[in-house]
């Protein structure tokens, strides 16, 4: 338990930061405010300490799992974070790391698919263990590989400057080919052409990199997704994609249908394929993986489930009612509509229908959260507002533009909040005019060469044009495939390209993309729900 | 209600179907409209999908609701629409069921087109437009237990129709009949499955222009659907394709209750026939 609170410290020491801030803006209002603060360091160590201890399971001795490590991987594992405790839960026997491709660096660099698909970071990687990474390592950790840990292989490695976007945004670059090329690995003949306006990195302009080298490719920079509770993100819920105006895709591979969830841009059907990609393009593997380490990884990456299990105050998100944490996610059946079925977020229903004997056995901050979260949740499912302009939900499906609706629209799977519907949608996240500058990102010039883009027109400035990518078509720059919703307090920054720094910088896209005017209230509501996913 | 609207909607348009020559001047005289407007969203608020659609023909200065249509419109461009005044809308007088300020078109399909608009979108004024609820052409999840059809089963055709110059099936609409007609074929395990596009390519004069779709858009309808059928697990080799000729809007709509008395929808059809 003594590294426990040793890794602690950095954890504790953000969530001081966080307190005081809330504080600062809420001056005044301490008496009245139902927002809930997060506690002192110390309060929230003692809270976790107390879960831990009450749940008795193993904890790791170290937070960080390294490839090639010898250790135990247990059904559950309980990590502290700023929001209080995720937890990750092992649906079948220990695995021995030692033995398991999961863990093992089978390529030249060193890393395995652990490296980037962290435990305690929900199975993705958060930027603050990237940090703790090059402050531990000084730079060498393989995730800070040249191939797409560095901005660009071609800059001097070792030197934090050449490792800025991940350090500062968690974003590992992601070559994609070009022209783009479908699933059966064919040249697609793109409906549009590609300049390069901006390159910062140096990655799309030159001789080996950029949509001009001599194998053309484009570099788009992105965060790793996370690898668990996938039995819903490989749920097939109905036979159609609405937005393709097709049946829901098939893979080349084994002639099956495919949910078409997976990858920001859609480029691989299956998480076989998937795991061919990464470890050509993230572990440099020359050969394929062996039938058997991939079966090995499927099988544990399937049984792996994560949520946040407790709360700000120290709270089972399972109490009272609740049914928090991951365990709800193992047990349930994936794929099922939240609008005809349970309702997305449901699981907080108890906490906004707390007895008076319930409230009166908590604290006040306790009593706080539980209510902000179940309002969260509500306003989640019904505050509805105009959608505009969004390629996947305005077009072409046929919902119109604008559309009235709510976050559920397109986070309308039951417990997990991804689009039944194979979920490629145009927020504006890597498009201008919506999307931040984000100088530190390339910007390319889509020229649509037949139909204009519906809502953008002939030309697009985008940062990355997402699923275009993949289709090669105008019409799906930046569309992104939606992401679970789970874990989210221990997988900071958000959004494909990480530019939303925290869970309120996602509220605050939202809110400015689709002028919703959410009050303070609201958004400190949904901040809550989502620390508590 | 529904009910009996459809069929009476069936019955006048069995009536046009027989008048042949006179159809679009029967039509003319009834409860038919088409047109060409920029649509105009009304911002009403009964929850979830809910906000109204109303276009203003420029034939005859009615503005009628929309929002009824499978697929709705876009407010930055043209809508082609056609479609049929509701039952107890004829006078569109007030105090009739009127939840968004227009003549209620129904059945009403919406074609987005590429000509632009001024983005009209006006406030509720006290209209509460309709609430939400799920349409029967809903295609049912995979779980659901779906029994297979029983036969006998012998030649038939189905027909899905499409919006303007698009090949796209649409959600809660096409892709519903789509699914209808892939669980039939599954319980039939026909011979032969020949797919054929038809597109409403010979000119018809809509609110003053002459329209027509692609001489393409047939051959797109036919691949769409045919690819859909393989990506649903219809062998590729029983699946044939093939172009069918417009017979332009005299021959007036083809019998079927999808689209009750819409003739330019009917000519934006995919006809697929399964043979034994």
């Amino acid at each position: 338990m003594r590294s426990i609170v040793r890794r602690n410290c950095p954890e504790a020491a953000r969530t001081h930061a966080l307190s005081g801030k809330a504080g600062t803006k809420k001056a005044g209002m301490k008496r009245e405010s139902r927002l809930v603060r997060i506690g002192s360091r110390g309060a929230l160590v003692l809270s976790a300490l107390a879960i831990l201890a009450a749940t008795r399971h193993e904890t790791p001795d170290a937070r960080w799992w390294a490839p090639g490590e010898d250790r135990v991987f247990p059904r559950q594992l309980d990590y502290p974070n700023a929001q209080g405790v995720l937890r990750v839960l092992h649906d079948g026997e220990p695995v021995r790391t030692a033995d398991n491709a999961f863990f093992m660096p089978l390529g030249p660099n060193g890393r395995a698919c652990v490296s980037c698909h962290q435990p305690a970071d929900g199975m993705s990687l958060s930027v603050e263990s990237i940090r703790d990474r090059w402050q531990a390592t000084k730079g060498k950790d393989p995730i800070f590989a040249a191939v797409d840990g560095s901005d660009c292989p071609t800059l001097p490695q070792g030197e934090r400057a050449s490792h800025s976007l991940l350090l500062d945004h968690g974003l590992f670059r992601i070559e994609r080919s070009w022209p783009p090329r479908d699933w059966s690995g064919k040249d697609v003949k793109p409906d549009f052409t590609i300049e390069v306006v901006r390159d910062p990195t140096g990655c799309n302009s030159g001789t080996r990199y950029g949509p001009n080298a001599k194998q053309p490719n484009i570099s788009v920079y992105r965060r790793p997704r996370p690898v668990a509770n996938l039995k819903y993100i490989e749920a097939i819920g109905f036979a159609y994609d609405p937005k393709a105006g097709l049946p829901v895709p098939v893979d080349p591979e084994t002639g099956k249908p495919v949910a078409g969830n997976l990858m920001a841009d859609g480029r691989v059907p299956t998480l076989t394929a998937q795991m061919n990609d990464a470890a050509r393009a993230h572990l440099e593997l020359s050969k394929q993986m062996t039938p058997a380490q991939k079966e090995q990884v499927l099988t544990f990456i399937r049984s792996i489930y994560t949520a946040q299990q407790a709360g700000p105050q120290g709270g089972a998100l399972d109490a009272d009612g609740a049914e928090g944490g991951p365990v709800t996610l193992r047990d349930l059946k994936p794929g099922q509509l939240g609008s005809t079925g349970r309702a997305v977020w449901s699981e907080f229903d108890a906490w906004g229908k707390l007895t008076p004997k319930q409230k009166a056995a908590l604290s006040p901050q306790e009593l706080a959260f539980r209510e902000s979260v179940a309002r969260g949740a509500a306003i989640f499912r019904d505050r509805n507002f105009l959608i505009t302009d969004s390629q996947g939900i305005n077009a072409p499906v046929g919902f119109g533009n604008p559309v009235r609706y709510s976050c559920r629209f397109c986070h309308n799977m039951s417990q997990i909040g991804i689009d039944v519907a194979p979920g490629q949608v145009d927020l504006g996240t890597t498009n201008a005019p919506f999307a931040s500058p984000q100088l530190w990102l390339p910007l390319f010039r889509v020229t649509c060469k037949g139909k204009p883009h519906p809502f953008y027109g002939r030309e697009i400035l985008t940062h990355d044009p997402g699923y275009a990518l993949t289709t090669g078509k105008c019409a799906d720059v930046g569309r992104i495939t939606l992401q679970s919703n789970r874990a989210l307090a221990a997988r900071a920054p958000y959004f494909s390209n990480g530019s939303a720094q925290d869970l309120r910088g996602i509220v605050d896209y939202y809110d400015r993309r689709y002028s919703i005017r959410y009050s303070e209230q609201e958004k400190q509501d949904l901040v809550n729900l989502m620390s508590a996913l | 209600m529904k009910k009996p609207l459809e069929m009476r909607l069936a019955l006048s348009a069995a009536v046009l179907a027989a008048t042949s020559g006179h159809a679009v001047a029967a039509q003319a005289a009834s409860d038919y409209r088409l047109f060409v407007a920029c649509p105009v969203y009304r911002d009403t608020d009964s929850g979830r999908k809910s906000g109204c659609w109303l276009a203003q023909s420029p034939d005859d200065g009615m503005q009628y609701d929309v929002t009824l249509a499978p697929a709705k419109p876009d407010y930055a461009h043209a809508a082609l629409i056609e479609g049929r005044v509701a039952a107890g809308q004829e006078t569109g007088q007030a105090g009739q069921d009127n939840p968004c300020g227009g003549i209620v078109l129904a059945p009403v399909s919406v074609s987005i087109l590429e000509a632009p608009c001024p983005r009209y979108m006006i406030p509720a004024e006290g209209y509460p437009g309709r609430r939400f609820a799920l349409p029967v052409t809903n295609v049912p999840p995979l779980d659901m237990d779906r029994p297979l059809d029983k036969g006998p089963f012998a030649k038939r055709s189905f027909p899905l129709f499409f919006e303007f110059d698009s090949s796209f099936i649409s959600y809660q609409f096409t892709d519903y009949y789509l699914d209808k007609l892939a669980h039939w074929l599954r319980s039939a395990h026909p011979r032969r499955i020949v797919v054929t596009g038809y597109g409403a390519t010979r000119p018809v004069t809509v609110s003053g222009k002459a329209m027509a779709e692609r001489p393409n858009v047939a051959r797109e309808r036919a691949e769409t659907v045919a690819q859909s059928l393989r990506m649903l697990g219809f062998d590729a080799k029983t699946i044939s394709t093939r172009v069918g000729r417009d017979k332009g809007r005299d021959r007036g709509p083809i019998e079927d209750d999808t689209i009750p008395g819409l003739s330019e929808y009917s000519r934006r059809r995919v006809e697929v026939t399964a043979e034994f």
